[in-house]
């Protein structure tokens, strides 16, 4: 892989892990930032354990694997949209309408994924320096006191929050999308060695670096609860959008001007996010339907993951968190099953 | 493809064809003269070849010929090869050959019992001396401008660049107007893929008519409908003979003073000659206040409406109060007050642009007291609107090569403000973003070298370093820049 394309991969990955951070997922309300970095540490080991397992098997070799990765990420897409949502609810006064948000968010998903995972690599770039820059302005400028650190007791009632915390972080689409931009490849040089998606194996020497994005994953999530509580002290708890919350709080304590800016950008980042996985979406469907090319079947994909986003916006308003927490886990599961039972056919097709 | 039909052998018959393909044109100038005893006739066009020329040139050494057969082709023989005439290095045998030598200014020899035509080359076109670009103004270096004749501005690029590795290709194009197009290139620097792309997408355009090489552009680089185009055009012979050194190709179109660059980059939009004359520091800064003035003239109209329709608590106090009273006072909301102050200095600038140089300071002068005065006195228009407005039209003639995508998204951000307020804004950008990343000329991303990222962009990118750095390192050809073979995306 050029020096240039991998660079481009990470910028997509740090851009669709981030994304998700910052706009206040990795921080469930109703537990202390000690329990959370506990949790993020403990997370992260549990997905590095489960690449390892993954390493030299195939990652797309079943049909139905593909149907399963299919719905993960329909329900990842809408996910998003309510995470969006959520977010801009949170941060502004205004409302806007969450229609009209979600129709934005996937014709810009379609649009991107008929320009193609190259531009969506070009621009992950810019996004992740104005990512980075925004939160390098805003933990160097916020206000924070160390007196609203909370010592963690040792609770049973914080169990299900926790476990919560846990289930979304190891097993959130992202992970299995930074592995398929990774691993499955699309250019000529490999069509032309026959090696497609569905073929391609996960290799272990393209992942070495993995274990570094998680832990480094795992330590932006744990910043973003450290500075939040730093900020806001016990209110960090009560708060559902930390990040967006400590944003306004340090930029109204400075110059009062700049929240909307550090929104934006992470509304785009989070946009991008959503754009790279109805990119990925776009390309299984070319896998599932291979003979018949007729974009309806994109819409056949579409619309569920429409379907999806209300779906969850209506769980989200009645507070059902854990349903999406356990179907996330479930589907999860799934996935895992047949990535090995992929590897374990094709191991035995090769014995044979 | 039928083939193309030769001349003939009998003068009465050819002569008669000529007449036939080009009466009751007036233009047409046929004179019978008998060379060495061989019946003949002469043929040019009034005003592009002159005539007194041909007879200075041809006249003495066609009527002193010595004693030769009586037949048309040992007389042709004989001026080819025996005497100082300036012909064409080719002689036309086809019909078609005749009209295009005719069309382009030479004179041709018709001679009895041969089906071969001298070309003479006698022509002697009007043209508009070189003089500086009207469009590309540079403190220093050359001012020398492109013409409109194909000749001239191929001798300044062959002045420019004197080496053998400059290759000039022409060819024709357009079915109606047959006009001659050149391709420059640079062989060991221009990857051979490209010219050979380039040259092949040129040959099935298809065109009726041609008369700039911005026709060919959509052939020449086929990327799908976007804001962005990824060929560039120039004025100035210097940047294109820069850019022939840098590998890229140089199209140039008989008739027109411009010269297409292809591939092209956004970085490259960007960037002037004089950058490459002044210090390191000073060019650097300009490039920053290049980009920062099409960020501020694309975003801030969008921005000023978004923050103050949907997050007026991020405005300070004093800013809010004066917009409040200036709000006041106009009959428009904010968002209606900066599309038709948009709009206005649009429909401004296109009428100052179109109408003859005299009235168009009265349409100036008009505006600048109607909608600047008048407008804010009687209250239809807001003070801060304006000057947001004038500032973001002022920016937007810093880069004036991106100024049609850059109107576009003015207005576009306008309407994404006012409508949807920061999501709308983010939304955009994002397409924005997407939309500039998209087109890959030649498997050469348009946004190269700032994403995918190379060392190239500090160097000569967003910022430029010093002549002794840059020369330190190789020279800079596109064939350094990431390329990938595969077409991407469906679209």
């Amino acid at each position: 892989m050029r020096k240039e394309t991998q660079a481009s991969h990470t910028a997509l990955l740090c851009v669709c892990g981030l994304s998700q951070l910052v706009i206040g997922t990795a921080q469930p309300s109703g537990l202390p930032a000690g329990v959370l970095i506990l949790l993020f540490a403990l997370s992260t080991l549990v997905q590095a354990g489960m690449f390892r397992m993954l390493h030299g098997r195939r990652l797309l070799a079943s049909r139905f694997f593909l149907w399963l990765f299919a719905v993960l990420l329909l329900f990842a897409v809408g996910y998003d949209v309510v995470r969006a949502d959520r977010f801009y609810r949170a941060v502004t006064s205004e409302s806007f309408s969450f229609q009209w948000l979600m129709v934005s968010m996937l014709l810009l998903g379609w649009y991107a994924s008929r320009c193609g995972r190259d531009t969506l690599l070009r621009a992950a770039q810019p996004v992740l320096a104005l990512l980075l820059i925004s939160l390098a302005v805003l933990g160097v400028r916020g206000n924070y006191r160390l007196e609203g650190l909370l010592f963690v007791q040792p609770d049973s009632s914080l169990l299900p929050d926790a476990a919560r915390a846990f289930l979304e972080f190891t097993f959130g689409a992202e992970l299995l999308i930074w592995l398929y931009w990774q691993e499955c490849p699309v250019s000529a040089a490999a069509a032309d060695k026959n090696i497609s998606a569905q073929t391609a194996r996960i290799d272990p020497a393209k992942t070495a670096g993995w274990p570094a994005l998680l832990w480094l994953r795992s330590a932006v999530a744990s910043c973003c609860a450290l500075l939040g509580e730093l900020a806001l002290g016990a209110r960090a708890q009560q708060q559902p959008q930390l990040f967006g919350a400590l944003s306004l709080i340090s930029a109204g304590a400075d110059s009062g001007h700049g929240g909307v800016m550090y929104h934006c950008v992470w509304l785009a980042a989070l946009t991008l996010r959503v754009c790279a996985l109805c990119c990925t979406l776009f390309e299984l469907e070319k896998m599932l339907f291979r003979q018949k090319k007729t974009p309806v079947y994109f819409l056949v994909l579409m619309l569920p993951a429409a379907a999806a986003a209300v779906f969850w916006a209506a769980l989200w308003r009645q507070n059902c968190q854990s349903w999406l927490a356990g179907a996330v886990l479930v589907l999860a599961a799934g996935i895992m099953f047949f990535v090995k039972r992929g590897g374990r056919n094709c191991a035995n097709r090769k014995k044979a | 493809m039928q083939p193309e039909e030769r001349m003939s052998m009998s003068l009465a018959e050819n002569v008669q064809w000529l007449r036939l393909q080009f009466m009751p044109s007036e233009d047409l100038y046929i004179k019978n003269v008998v060379i060495g005893g061989v019946e003949g006739t002469l043929c040019i066009f009034e005003g592009l070849s002159d005539l007194e020329k041909l007879w200075v040139m041809a006249g003495q050494a066609m009527s002193q010929l010595p004693p030769l057969p009586p037949d048309g082709d040992s007389v042709l023989e004989y001026l080819l090869t025996k005497t100082a005439i300036p012909l064409d290095k080719t002689v036309a045998v086809t019909q078609k050959q005749v009209i295009r030598f005719l069309t382009a200014g030479a004179a041709c020899l018709l001679l009895e019992g041969c089906d071969r035509v001298l070309v003479i080359s006698s022509q002697s076109q009007q043209f508009r001396s070189v003089s500086e670009p009207s469009g590309e103004g540079n403190l220093r270096g050359s001012h020398e401008g492109f013409v409109e004749l194909l000749r001239v501005n191929i001798s300044l690029l062959r002045r420019l660049v004197r080496s053998p590795q400059l290759h000039c290709e022409i060819q024709i194009a357009g079915t109606t107007t047959r006009t001659e197009v050149a391709l420059l290139y640079h062989s060991e620097k221009c990857p051979q893929p490209m010219v050979e792309k380039v040259k092949k997408q040129l040959q099935s355009t298809g065109l009726d008519m041609l008369f700039d090489p911005g026709y060919l552009a959509p052939f020449a680089v086929r990327t799908p409908f976007s804001l962005f185009t990824p060929a560039g055009f120039t004025e100035r012979p210097d940047t294109a003979a820069a850019k022939l050194c840098e590998g890229k190709l140089i199209v140039l179109v008989n008739g027109s003073p411009y010269a297409m660059i292809l591939p092209h980059f956004f970085a490259e939009h960007f960037q002037s000659m004089d950058d490459y004359l002044q210090r390191p520091y000073f060019s650097s800064f300009i490039r920053l206040l290049k980009y920062t003035a099409f960020l501020v003239s694309v975003l801030l109209p969008g921005a000023f409406v978004a923050v103050a329709n949907f997050t007026p608590e991020l405005l300070s106090s004093t800013m809010l109060f004066k917009l409040a009273s200036a709000q006041m006072t106009t009959p428009f909301s904010l968002f209606g007050e900066l599309l038709l102050v948009n709009f206005l200095l649009e429909i401004i600038r296109e009428a100052g642009l179109r109408l003859p140089k005299s009235i168009g300071h009265a349409v100036s002068l008009v505006a600048a007291l109607i909608v600047g005065d008048a407008a804010v006195q009687i209250g239809l228009l807001g003070t801060p609107v304006l000057v947001i407005c004038a500032l973001a039209g002022l920016c937007s003639y810093v880069v004036p090569s991106l100024y049609e995508p850059g109107i576009v998204l003015r207005l576009a951000f306008i309407l994404a403000g006012g409508l949807a307020g920061p999501v709308g804004m983010a939304m955009l950008g994002c397409f924005c973003l997407l939309d500039v990343c998209r087109p890959s000329p030649f498997g050469i991303p348009y946004t190269a070298p700032v994403t995918p990222y190379s060392s190239a962009v500090w160097k000569d990118g967003i910022l430029r370093t010093s002549w002794r750095s840059l020369v330190r390192s190789s020279p800079f050809t596109v064939r350094d820049l990431p390329r990938k073979k595969k077409k991407e995306g469906r679209a």
